[in-house]
């Protein structure tokens, strides 16, 4: 088992409000998440000695180009090119960097600008693979890649498109008091059911909005959060797992297959004793994978898992409890840090939308990169009120 | 007019094999020398033993469609006009999987047929069809067709038994219209749906406005130059009557989406040394072909260059060999055409010669140096 992160602890969730488009660059977005960081925490920009950042559109810059830029001089940098797999693979970064003395205060920050046509020219060229030989079969996006796994887990668990609209409603709700998120109208199966076709069986309501924005937190060592009075969640486990069951024919399981009984013996908790869970929620069907993997329920059960618990904020399992990336939208890499921030929030009392009562353990999962047919990056993290 | 948008044009260097094979038809994958693991999407490196040599290696047209959607919504609209799109994986009895246009009677668990095709951007991409099934049939799969079909088709010079036989194949394969170019002058009609066409390319003035009074209307043009002995054919007149009807037609094919169809020979890349000057015409013709191609290409419009090996002309009874018939290298284009292709060789002395001058060409011209003299006429 990996070592302990000791006191190791996540605080100041920040999140740059999104937009459906901006004329803005991803600079801008992260610049204006790292003044949060400092205004919520009270620190000097001085202070910030580590930095990890992801971003799409921060290109050609990496994160030294963006230091400079924020005028951030560093004793430790990092740039996690891994999607929505990012935050919780910052995490693991930021909290060895800290708990091994490499930098005391690190800024985790992810942020993307999104213009019209932008998200085209960076489907088309998302990977080689995806340049090559998806992108021109039909253009779909990564719509269709999910759509192709849909289909296959659909056929093999008789799960309905009903399942899936469960979830989406459930987060619609949460999103609802959830001043952050773009989508807040409550949602009925008859429209989720009604909502036209992007790439079968995917439909509209399937997908995440892209949209431009940013999220970021701070990872330190407990004492100062203490000294800095900053209200904060320990971090229990974290697990990363790239190309896992590469010779599966199809995606119908993430790296969290592989990890999830370290991660929680790691965490020493048990799947009972988690409160809240963000999953990464680009698409209903990958909602479904992870709460099966992660063992909340078996292989293939995840619709009856769903159909019999209440997954609001006010639920008995609470499940992207501020609407997820459906609801609230996916600022591009940022999509990756909102289920972290949510936890930090909920486990700290800071809830935007509706606080979990005695929320005390939070899981939150990654998931990113789909090149050619599947998703290669997973991970989960299991923080702890403090 | 506004050109419609082209499929996704941008490949890798590696992913260009595989347009390479569709060009000609084939079934192939890119297969690692050293452990036999069949790569998909085209890789630099084998992903199973990490052996650097890699090559395409023809593999059994067979799959199992195992998901598939219809893309109702696409980032490009090249699709626009497709929508919706059904598309599929298929795993290949090698283990790879291949993300595929599907027909539409392709249903998940079902066995299909695999086929690489170019796009109308001129980019190889696989297409999946039910066994048994006709791909060139099917609507929603016919873009990937250049089938002469309902179009209207130049020859430009019908005079010969070549140019009569690409005429007679293209009329059966239901050509709208067919102009039959003739250097003699002539304007007697025959079959229906030919019309003689006085085309005499030696003279440019003339032969320019006859084209330009045709050129609103061409879909194909099939290019059919002399094959006589070059002492009866001077090399730079071929070169010259390619220049003139291309320079005509070509912005009239770039705005339909029209094609071309080069009927030249082996001998333009085998290079037979002692027919040099007619070899030196076809290779010339050759380029020339491939220069419009990238022409059209970027239109979506296409060429063909087809290479075939001796033919069975008039006067080449006494010639050692085996000869294709032109009735069956007009049958041949014609096929070539349906599916889409780019490079052809008609026949097994054009596929000996290819073969031979891709893995030796050294090879090849120490042996061609020993055939007889009238071997390619």
């Amino acid at each position: 088992m990996s070592v302990a992160y000791d006191d190791v602890v996540l605080a100041t969730p920040v999140t740059v409000p999104y937009e459906k488009f901006s004329i803005r660059g991803a600079q801008h977005f992260l610049g204006r998440a790292l003044r949060g960081l400092l205004e919520v925490s009270g620190l000097d920009r001085s202070a910030v000695d580590g930095l990890c950042v992801s971003s799409f559109s921060l290109v050609p810059d990496s994160g030294i180009g963006l230091a400079r830029a924020l005028g951030l001089e560093l004793s430790w940098l990092d740039t996690i090119p891994l999607g929505g797999a990012s935050g919780i693979v910052s995490i693991r970064r930021a909290a060895r960097a800290v708990q091994c003395g490499d930098a005391r205060f690190v800024a985790c920050m992810a942020g993307d600008t999104n213009q019209p046509g932008g998200f085209r020219e960076n489907t088309a060229r998302f990977s080689q693979a995806t340049q090559d030989a998806v992108h021109p079969i039909g253009a779909g996006g990564p719509t269709q890649g999910f759509a192709l796994i849909t289909d296959a887990y659909m056929r093999r668990t008789s799960c309905r498109a009903e399942d899936f609209g469960t979830l989406c409603i459930a987060q619609r709700d949460n999103a609802a008091a959830n001043p952050l998120a773009l989508l807040r109208t409550p949602l009925s199966m008859d429209a989720y059911l009604a909502s036209r076709p992007i790439s079968t069986p995917l439909r509209m309501l399937d997908c995440v909005l892209p949209c431009a924005g940013a999220e970021a937190f701070l990872v330190m060592r407990r004492a100062d959060a203490l000294a800095l009075k900053l209200p904060h969640c320990k971090l229990l486990a974290a697990s990363e797992r790239h190309n896992a069951f590469a010779d599966d024919p199809i995606q119908s399981r993430g790296g969290w297959e592989r990890d999830a009984n370290a991660l929680f013996a790691q965490a020493g908790r048990d799947t009972a004793d988690i409160d809240l869970v963000q999953t990464y929620d680009d698409y209903p069907v990958m909602s479904f994978i992870q709460l099966e993997n992660l063992g909340f329920c078996p292989t293939g059960a995840a619709a009856k898992f769903i159909a019999a618990h209440d997954l609001r904020a006010s639920g008995d399992f609470p499940v992207n409890t501020g609407g997820g990336q459906l609801s609230v939208g996916q600022a591009g890499a940022a999509g990756g840090f909102l289920g972290i921030n949510e936890t930090i929030r909920q486990l700290t009392g800071q809830a935007t939308g509706t606080q979990v009562e005695n929320a005390r353990t939070g899981l939150v999962s990654g998931f990113g990169m789909i090149a050619y047919d599947r998703g290669l990056c997973s991970g989960a993290a299991i923080l702890e009120a403090a | 007019m506004t050109p419609q948008p082209l499929p996704p044009r941008l490949r890798s260097r590696v992913a260009l094999g595989l347009t390479a094979i569709a060009a000609e038809g084939r079934f192939a994958l890119q297969t690692c020398k050293s452990c036999g693991a069949a790569q998909y999407p085209a890789q630099e490196i084998c992903a199973a033993c990490l052996g650097v040599q890699l090559h395409w290696q023809d593999a059994e047209p067979e799959g199992v469609v195992i998901a598939r959607t219809e893309v109702h919504q696409s980032l490009e609209p090249g699709f626009d006009s497709l929508l919706p799109l059904a598309t599929g994986l298929v795993r290949h009895e090698s283990g790879v999987t291949l993300l595929c246009f599907l027909h539409p009677g392709c249903t998940p668990d079902t066995r299909v047929r695999l086929h690489l095709r170019l796009d109308r951007g001129g980019a190889a991409v696989p297409v999946a069809t039910p066994h048994d099934t006709d791909l060139k049939q099917e609507a929603s799969l016919a873009h990937f067709s250049r089938s002469a079909h309902g179009r209207n088709v130049l020859i430009t010079d019908a005079s010969h038994a070549v140019g009569q036989a690409c005429a007679q194949a293209i009329v059966a394969a239901g050509a709208a219209k067919v102009w039959l170019g003739m250097p003699d002058g002539s304007t007697s009609t025959g079959a229906t749906g030919e019309i003689a066409l006085p085309l005499n390319l030696v003279k440019p003035t003339e032969s320019r406005h006859e084209l330009d009074g045709i050129a609103p209307q061409v879909d194909l043009v099939v290019f059919t130059p002399s094959r006589e002995p070059a002492a009866d054919t001077r090399p730079e007149d071929s070169l010259a009557a390619f220049a003139l009807v291309s320079e005509a037609l070509a912005p009239a094919l770039e705005a339909r989406r029209g094609g071309w169809v080069s009927v030249l020979s082996a001998a333009a890349f085998a290079l037979p040394p002692r027919q040099a000057a007619f070899a030196a015409r076809m290779a010339a013709l050759d380029a020339l072909s491939r220069g419009l191609r990238a022409r059209l290409l970027a239109a979506g419009g296409h060429v063909m260059i087809a290479c075939p090996g001796p033919l069975d002309l008039p006067g080449t009874a006494a010639r050692p060999g085996p000869k294709l018939t032109v009735d069956r290298l007009g049958h041949a284009i014609c096929r070539a055409l349906d599916q889409g292709i780019e490079d052809l060789f008609p026949d097994p002395v054009s596929q000996d010669l290819r073969a031979r001058a891709l893995a030796a060409p050294k090879t090849l011209e120490r042996e061609l140096a020993q055939m007889p003299d009238d071997y390619w006429r």
